[in-house]
């Protein structure tokens, strides 16, 4: 294994369980997350070497993986992964637990809120500092907070009505 | 009913994804790289043939006119151009300080990049039916030497009605077509801006 295989490895390992859930969450579609994911990682190699003497490795991931999913312009692309995802989840829904289900349940809410809203929210959920998240978006840490206040009860709300269902 | 806290903890029981592997976006790598490597190949294999073609009949074949010499020229200048915008655009979108910018400043310059690539695809495509009608119009007169006068009028006339069709109708469609196509990409990307804006 070169060095750089290496690092990589090591970035790999260290942060793909949350990229994959910031990309599930904004896609709402497992699938399209593995695509995003791994393009993400493809991304993060091939800049690896601007990466060389950066801190806040989580930061710098996020940042990359945030981007991608910006720039997840394909509208028809995920409306007819959607529907197929939609399927595959119904059939699917006897094989997963209930909790799983849950969780598949709140991506689905999640996938409702604004694009901004969805990464926030993810991040929030594992429990990335305030402090990076406004590093990572772009926005005021005072505005964040309020931002979040706001997304909570929202998300909270999707749930709930999708759950009463 | 379930509170915020409620969803966080649901959240932390959630599977391990095992989608994606290691080993599996190595490989894709590796595959991507080789993928585009042999495509530039392939590419930059054919474009030299095709140069080292045009040098033979060059030198071989006697010509009447040295008109005909400069349409292949053009065609030639016009095949190189397109390859190295290709591959300089590529290069650019995979391989970007912009990808660590804000997201704010992200969608500025996808929002930029877009409006380039409009503005590349659209004004490029006229440049190449433009340098094409040229270089088939130094033909011509390489060829006025060897046809009838008929032969010569209707190879004109049917070149010309093919160029204009090309020029007014299949260019104002593919345009039209990448407008819409640029304009919806636009909004999208101005409303992610908006949500990004302090």
């Amino acid at each position: 294994m070169t060095q750089n295989e290496a690092l990589f490895k090591s970035i790999f390992d260290r942060n793909n369980r949350k990229v994959y859930h910031l990309c599930y969450g904004y896609t709402g579609d497992s699938d399209a997350a593995n695509d995003l994911m791994q393009e993400t990682f493809i991304k993060v190699w091939q800049n690896l070497d601007k990466f060389r003497n950066q801190s806040q490795i989580s930061t710098w991931i996020y940042r990359i993986a945030v981007n991608t999913c910006l720039s997840y312009l394909r509208v028809e692309k995920r409306k007819v992964t959607d529907e197929i995802n939609e399927r595959i989840i119904e059939t699917k829904a006897d094989e997963v637990s209930d909790k799983q289900e849950q969780v598949n349940q709140l991506y689905k809410c999640i996938a409702q809120l604004e694009e901004n809203e969805r990464i926030i929210i993810t991040m929030v959920l594992d429990e990335v500092p305030y402090q990076e998240i406004a590093e990572i978006s772009g926005i005021s840490e005072g505005n964040l907070r309020v931002k979040i206040h706001r997304i909570k009860n929202k998300l909270t709300e999707i749930y709930n009505r999708h759950e009463r269902f | 009913m379930k509170d915020f806290n409620e969803l966080k903890q649901l959240w932390h029981v959630q599977q391990e994804n095992e989608g994606v592997s290691y080993d599996a976006i190595l490989s894709t790598i590796r595959l991507t790289k080789n993928k585009y490597t042999s495509k530039l190949l392939t590419h930059v294999i054919s474009i030299v043939i095709i140069v080292l073609i045009t040098l033979y009949i060059f030198i071989t074949v006697p010509f009447y006119t040295w008109t005909t010499q400069l349409s292949m020229f053009i065609v030639i200048i016009c095949l190189i151009y397109y390859m190295l915008v290709q591959i300089k655009d590529y290069q650019a979108i995979n391989k970007s300080e912009n990808l660590l910018n804000k997201p704010e400043e992200y969608i500025s310059y996808l929002t930029a990049y877009k409006h380039h690539r409009y503005k590349l695809n659209t004004r490029n495509y006229k440049i190449y039916t433009i340098c094409l009608s040229v270089a088939v119009g130094l033909y011509l007169i390489e060829m006025s030497f060897y046809v009838s006068a008929i032969a010569l009028t209707i190879f004109v006339v049917a070149t010309i009605a093919w160029f204009l069709i090309c020029y007014f109708i299949l260019m104002k469609i593919y345009i039209k077509k990448e407008s819409e196509k640029l304009e919806e990409l636009i909004g999208k990307l101005e409303s992610l801006k908006g949500q990004f804006s302090e």
